[in-house]
């Protein structure tokens, strides 16, 4: 009799391909155009400031830290992948704990940085800028969080038997996805909003 | 050392590559808006050109390497990259907009 796992190994579909990965990609596909519409409001939205708190309050040496761990986390995370598919569980987890630990430190920065600018007066009900620039990166930093805990559960799955060598990578490789595509969207953000 | 092998450690020096360069990529955008006579020499025009041309390599580094895309079907490059020409064209286009009319 096959177990469950071996009857998923056996999916067939029309295309030939994995199902669950083309949900994920299509997924994808649809946070890109959701991302677009909130990049979109902010740069419309850089300059209306009313006189209050506007680009000038960004602090681009912290972001720069910041953006500089999420791109690490994106390195770990393809080293932990391929640490799992090569046999090396120990250096699969390893890895997949530094994106965890990277990913929770980028969250800090974000909320420091969100704290900090409340303390200097803008607010999300302050400006256009600000209700464009919390919106933004608050729904980046949610889609960071989910990361997390979706990184957290499959770590947890690790020591549960999953993931070993020969087995269907399907629960790693999903979470990354997700995650390279946090870090693309920051790469868009920083550059957007922080550089330009 | 096994073909399988080594074909996994090719893997991960591959990772480290990309990693280094959209470090290097990152490093000069920083530098580029920061330094004055770069800033300067560039004019804003070629400030932000730069900008969005150093983002995209970075991105398709990302989604390329990163993310297996460079690898794999077809058909999941079709599934991100249609969403993301129409998501990029619409902000290109209504910025224009806004920016041209004085909204």
């Amino acid at each position: 009799m096959s177990s469950p796992s071996h009857v998923e190994h056996e999916h067939h579909s029309s295309t030939g391909l994995d199902n669950r990965k083309l949900a994920v990609w299509a997924f994808l596909g649809s946070e890109t155009m959701f991302f677009g519409c909130f990049i979109l409001v902010m740069l419309i939205n850089k300059h209306n400031t009313l006189g209050g708190q506007g680009q000038e309050i960004l602090d681009l040496a912290l972001t720069s830290v910041t953006t500089f761990v999420l791109l690490t986390s994106s390195l770990s995370m393809v080293l932990s992948l391929a640490a799992f598919r090569n046999g090396s569980i120990v250096w699969g987890r390893i890895w997949l704990g530094l994106v965890i630990l990277m990913g929770i430190v980028f969250l800090g920065g974000q909320v420091y940085e969100f704290s900090e600018f409340v303390h200097h007066g803008l607010t999300p009900s302050t400006n256009l800028f600000g209700a464009s620039f919390f919106t933004l990166v608050g729904f980046h930093g949610a889609h960071v969080a989910i990361g997390v805990l979706w990184l957290t559960t499959v770590f947890v799955y690790s020591y549960r038997g999953r993931f070993k060598s020969g087995s269907d990578m399907w629960g790693i490789e999903f979470v990354g996805l997700y995650w390279h595509f946090v870090d693309l969207v920051w790469v868009a953000i920083f550059t957007l909003i922080y550089l330009v | 050392m096994t073909a399988h092998g080594a074909e996994h450690r090719h893997g991960y020096a591959k990772y480290l590559v990309v990693a280094v360069v959209l470090t290097v990529i990152t490093i000069i955008e920083i530098v580029i808006p920061s330094r004055p006579e770069i800033r300067d020499a560039l004019t804003r025009p070629g400030v932000v050109a730069s900008l969005l041309v150093l983002s995209f390599v970075k991105g398709i580094g990302v989604v390329a390497y990163y993310m297996h895309l460079r690898e794999d079907s077809r058909l999941f490059t079709a599934l991100f990259m249609f969403p993301f020409i129409i998501a990029s064209s619409i902000v290109l286009i209504l910025f224009f907009i806004f920016t041209l009319s004085g909204a």
